[in-house]
């Protein structure tokens, strides 16, 4: 879905730093997501437990 | 630590709670403004670099992990000298310190695993390797994997003393957290010396210094509110067991609980 939007020249990257790259944005959004979640979902049964 | 939570301090808690809300949300749009801003300003309004081309954009989710690692982590120490030094003075306040401390010490630990993840990524592409036993690498992984340890220590224990073993345990592994900073200084290593503070020649180029702010600023924006976010859950179930055990021992007569 990113890779796209990550900007790719052939003349000046390689094949291999692209998909590195792309990988890099993805999982620093996906764990971030995925912490962000847990979080939450802490919060909302820390609520849910006082009520 | 077993004293009672006095009336006032639930009346200014609810008011706390009241102004907590607005002011998350807020912090939360803020925080996805930057993010965006962040990210566009990181992918197409910054150059490639002359020598690593588009793949300099990886330093832009690369160092914003270390900056925040660099916060919460010093953050959990303080929360940590905090609980030790209030826990037989203010309940409350030990309560909030060590709510900060679990929240701190989680986002660290992330902002650290990225750190090494996004680092492997990008030395595989610039050093031909995707991990060294270098210094610098080194003792990362130990700080990470320290911050690990108390984690465990944290969520696989119980008891009165489980706080206190936990805040020991955070000054403890709080001093590989210099030795991770001057490894570059004090040892020859893979990685290059730290990008601000890393004395002649550190810094960044001009083109490079707005992607690197914002970005940097949008992650430790999000650290703030995530961490905010788990600290209030941490201390609002801390808050109830507390409420809980005291229910507890005013319900239960006392030739019973010696008895017993």
């Amino acid at each position: 879905m990113l890779r796209p939007w990550i900007p790719y020249d052939p003349s000046i990257d390689t094949p291999l730093g692209h998909r590195n790259l792309v990988l890099i944005y993805c999982v620093v959004w996906l764990v971030q997501l995925a912490y962000a979640t847990y979080a939450t979902r802490r919060f909302i049964v820390s609520r849910k437990d006082k009520s | 630590m077993a004293s009672r939570i006095s009336v006032h301090s639930e009346g200014k808690l609810t008011d706390m709670k009241k102004l907590g809300k607005p002011l998350l949300s807020t912090w939360f749009v803020i925080t996805l403004c930057l993010l965006a801003y962040g990210l566009y300003v990181g992918l197409r309004d910054s150059p490639p670099d002359a020598q690593q081309g588009n793949m300099i954009r990886a330093f832009y989710y690369h160092f914003p992990n270390w900056i925040g690692a660099g916060i919460f982590l010093p953050l959990n120490l303080l929360a940590s000298i905090a609980y030790l030094a209030l826990r037989s003075r203010n309940t409350l306040a030990a309560m909030k310190a060590d709510a900060l401390a679990l929240a701190t010490a989680e986002m660290g630990v992330l902002y650290c695993t990225l750190g090494m993840i996004t680092g492997s990524l990008w030395g595989r592409e610039e050093w031909g390797i995707w991990w060294t036993w270098d210094a610098r690498l080194t003792t990362t992984l130990m700080l990470a994997l320290i911050y690990i340890a108390y984690l465990m220590t944290r969520h696989l224990t119980s008891g009165p003393s489980r706080a206190t073993i936990c805040a020991v345990l955070a000054i403890f592994g709080f001093v590989d957290m210099p030795i991770v900073y001057m490894s570059t200084t004090w040892w020859r290593t893979q990685h290059p010396a730290p990008v601000f503070g890393g004395g002649d020649g550190s810094g960044v180029a001009p083109s490079m210094l707005r992607p690197t702010l914002w970005n940097v600023a949008a992650w430790v924006a999000w650290g703030i509110l995530i961490v905010s976010i788990r600290y209030l859950a941490e201390f609002q179930s801390q808050l109830r067991q507390h409420q809980e055990a005291m229910h507890l021992m005013e319900g239960v007569p006392v030739k019973e609980t010696s008895n017993a």
